[in-house]
């Protein structure tokens, strides 16, 4: 039947087109060019049916060209190339206007193979019957493209995370850059990180970011809008999102914990091999255990190694739960580039706190070195007083044993007056030495203000040794004064040098129950300085009593309180003076007072005389004082 | 008569202590020192010695040790205003540690009983003293 008929209508295929000879004579002049070309090329009609596939297409398609020619373009190319992109459109336009399009970077999602993305050239050309047709070139950049995207993605990451030393802001940014869209992240739907703990020898989840559902993930996309230029703008932007360690992903992920032995978790078995694992099947898969696969509910993922320095600090941890989209070999090499970049920033981070917390530590270190210091000075001086209190009471408990005794002895012994005479002396002495002790003990704590005036030093001796000779029993022991002529004069306290004299001589004096010999010199000394110095020939001090002689309290004397040279000491300091002994045991003691003359220098250290007629009036009066009683 | 060694760098207290213990029937030898005292006892004649410990010089503590290596048998009653010195553990050797106050019925009562755990009768106005206190 077909044959007759066609048979029949062989007369008119003449005038009606054969087939063949019609394909052939719309075949395009250039043909056999466009079939040759190593590029994919295809000719679609103003019908938009696909008149011409070249063999790069067809190869590249794995299809034959019969397959692909005579089709409508709509059974060719998938919808979201067509009508999403925006191709369909495009080619109507070259059709109506003739104008050349050439489009970059088409990007579209396919159903098996991810995004994709195409460099598309659209020529208006001709048909052999001069018919308007469009040639498209297209060109296949989803790898370049790909490739672009990951140094772009993986830079900004790392950019990112290059200056970030706080460890949790950083993670928060490494997942980012692994879950975020758009051109600054790697578009998984998930993922965590779990590091190694070494102090419970564990694998711990540390951060997660991801929604635990479609609506979250609704919720959580359209709050991150993708529009970001950088992964800085797109923190910024989640940062207004729950915090991750409030999400509800980071609590399902938050009870993995690993022992680093367990190498059947399939993370710790990644942390020890140091390889990416990509789980397709979680369920049929050996690697990957029951309370994982429970735990995330994911039958498709991917775990890299986070290493520094061939030292596994964690691993990352990431899937599409919500989209369900395939993982590709590239993006598990993306994942894992990722992962490598962000083990060097965790690593830094983690050095940055340890610095962190060493410094703190260190800080904390000094401040309690400092508060035990100030403790310890606290209770050094508590101590001081503590030893003051116990030295005063002794000093104190002595006389008023003595004279409760005595008191008591007085009531006993009324009838004998001699004996009751006597006791009351001793009570009335004992008095006296108990009003001395706190006539010290007060003049110690409150000395009264120095007031200096100018001052040769010949008179000054002078009054001091006649005064010494009044007070003291000077009969037992010679008395030499020598004054070399000349020395300039010296800006003092009269009255205190003279109270500092009086106790070198007595104690002169004590230190030669048998007699000797006690020498006053004044002569210029080294510099601007007058040197006033008293010497005895008596026992001398031992070496190991010479460093203490003036602390406080310190005493080798019967009776004594040692305070005499302690106050004399810190009066000659009053005057910016220098006091000093030198002592041969057996030979005598030198005491030398060392008074600077150079008025700039004593102003320095707060020496400066009061007016004129109050130094005067001052002194005089000082030397009523010394002379006492008798002398006026 | 047992014969009482005070040993004081204060006169007065040693003035003190004579009376006292003179009027309770004790012989009483003074010493001003630590050196002094240990003279005293290798001289020998004493019964019991009441030893200051803060004097200048060889204080008590040590005055008590180099009188136990002159005799270890010798009574020592220490009479002190430190209460402190209680702590030191040489102090321990000491028969007695008393804290200087007017009331001296402490020092007395601690001098008879050095004298009797040595064997020695205190004076009977002592015994009656030490009576009086139970």
């Amino acid at each position: 039947m077909d044959d007759t008929s066609c048979m029949a209508q062989e007369p008119e295929s003449a005038v009606v087109t054969d087939p063949v000879e019609e394909a052939d004579r719309r075949r395009m002049p250039y043909e056999s060019v466009v079939a040759a070309l190593p590029i994919r090329l295809l000719v679609v009609d103003e019908d938009l049916n696909v008149v011409l596939a070249n063999a790069a297409y067809c190869d590249q398609r794995g299809v034959c060209a019969e397959d692909v020619e005579g089709k409508r373009l709509a059974e060719v190319f998938p919808e979201s190339l067509l009508n999403d992109a925006g191709l369909e459109a495009a080619i109507r336009s070259t059709l109506e206007t003739g104008e050349r399009v050439q489009w970059s970077g088409c990007r579209y999602a396919t159903a098996g193979h991810g995004e994709r993305a195409f460099n598309i050239r659209l020529d208006p050309v001709s048909g052999a019957l001069g018919e308007r047709n469009v040639l498209l070139t297209l060109e296949d950049v989803t790898e370049r493209h790909r490739q672009l995207y990951e140094r772009s993605v993986l830079q900004q990451v790392a950019q990112a995370m290059l200056g970030m030393l706080e460890l949790p802001r950083l993670l928060h940014a490494i997942l980012t850059g692994m879950t975020a869209g758009g051109a600054v992240g790697l578009g998984f739907n998930r993922a965590f990180l779990m590091l190694v703990d070494d102090a419970s020898e564990t694998l711990k989840a540390e951060m997660a970011v991801g929604p635990t559902d479609p609506d979250e993930a609704r919720k959580i996309w359209s709050c991150v809008n993708a529009d970001h230029a950088t992964i800085e703008d797109f923190l910024a932007d989640y940062d207004a999102l729950p915090p991750p360690e409030e999400n509800h992903f980071y609590a399902i992920v938050r009870r993995l914990q690993m022992p680093l032995g367990d190498t059947a978790h399939l993370p710790v078995s990644v942390l020890h091999e140091g390889q990416t694992a990509h789980v397709v099947d979680a369920a049929h898969d050996p690697r990957v255990p029951d309370s994982f696969r429970e735990c995330l509910m994911a039958d498709e993922f991917v775990v890299a190694p986070l290493v520094v320095k061939d030292r596994a600090i964690g691993v990352a941890y990431a899937d599409n739960f919500i989209s369900r989209q395939p993982i590709s070999q590239s993006d598990v090499q993306l994942f894992t580039s990722l992962a490598n970049h962000a083990a060097l920033a965790i690593d830094s981070a983690e050095t940055y706190e340890d610095e962190q917390r060493r410094a703190r530590e260190l800080e904390e270190a000094y401040r309690q070195l400092k508060a035990a210091q100030e403790r310890s000075l606290q209770s050094e001086s508590l101590a001081a007083i503590g030893e003051m209190t116990a030295i005063v009471a002794h000093e104190i408990r002595n006389p008023l044993s003595t004279i409760g005794g005595f008191a008591s002895l007085m009531l006993r012994q009324s009838g004998d007056r001699d004996k009751t005479r006597r006791n009351a002396r001793i009570i009335h002495d004992e008095l006296m030495r108990l009003e001395k002790i706190l006539n010290s003990l007060l003049g110690f704590s409150r000395p009264r203000r120095p007031r200096f005036a100018w001052c040769p030093v010949p008179e000054m001796l002078e009054e001091s040794v006649a005064a010494i000779n009044r007070r003291l029993d000077t009969s037992g022991v010679e008395m030499v004064v020598r004054c070399e002529p000349d020395l300039p004069e010296i800006c003092v306290d009269v009255g205190q040098v003279h109270q500092v004299l009086d106790n070198l001589v007595r104690n002169a004096i004590e230190a030669m129950p048998n007699g000797g010999r006690v020498t006053i010199t004044a002569s210029p000394g080294p510099g601007d300085t007058v040197i006033i110095e008293v010497s005895d020939t008596g026992t001398g001090i031992a070496a190991a009593h010479r460093e203490k002689v003036f602390d406080t309290f310190f005493t080798t004397k019967p009776g004594g309180m040692g305070l005499g040279l302690a106050l004399s000491k810190k009066i000659m300091h009053d005057h910016g003076a220098e006091m000093l002994v030198d002592s041969q045991p057996g030979q005598g003691t030198t005491f030398s007072l060392v008074f600077p003359t150079d008025s700039h220098q004593l102003e320095t250290v707060g020496v400066a005389p009061v007016g004129d007629a109050e130094h005067r009036e001052m002194n005089e009066s000082a030397v009523r004082a010394a002379r006492g009683p008798q002398g006026e | 008569m047992a014969t009482v060694l005070i040993t004081d760098d204060d006169r007065n207290q040693r003035l003190l202590y004579e009376e006292e213990l003179s009027y309770e029937g004790y012989e009483v030898v003074q010493a001003g020192s630590g050196q002094e005292a240990i003279e005293m006892v290798t001289a020998g004649g004493i019964d019991v010695v009441v030893l200051d410990i803060a004097m200048p010089g060889m204080d008590g503590v040590e005055t008590l040790c180099r009188i136990l290596n002159v005799d270890n048998k010798m009574p020592v009653v220490l009479n002190t205003a430190y209460s402190s010195y209680k702590d030191d553990f040489m102090t321990w050797a000491a028969d007695a540690y008393v804290v200087k106050s007017s009331d001296l019925s402490g020092l007395k009562n601690q001098v008879a009983e050095a004298l009797k755990k040595r064997g020695i009768e205190p004076p009977c106005a002592a015994k009656e003293s030490i009576a009086d206190r139970v």
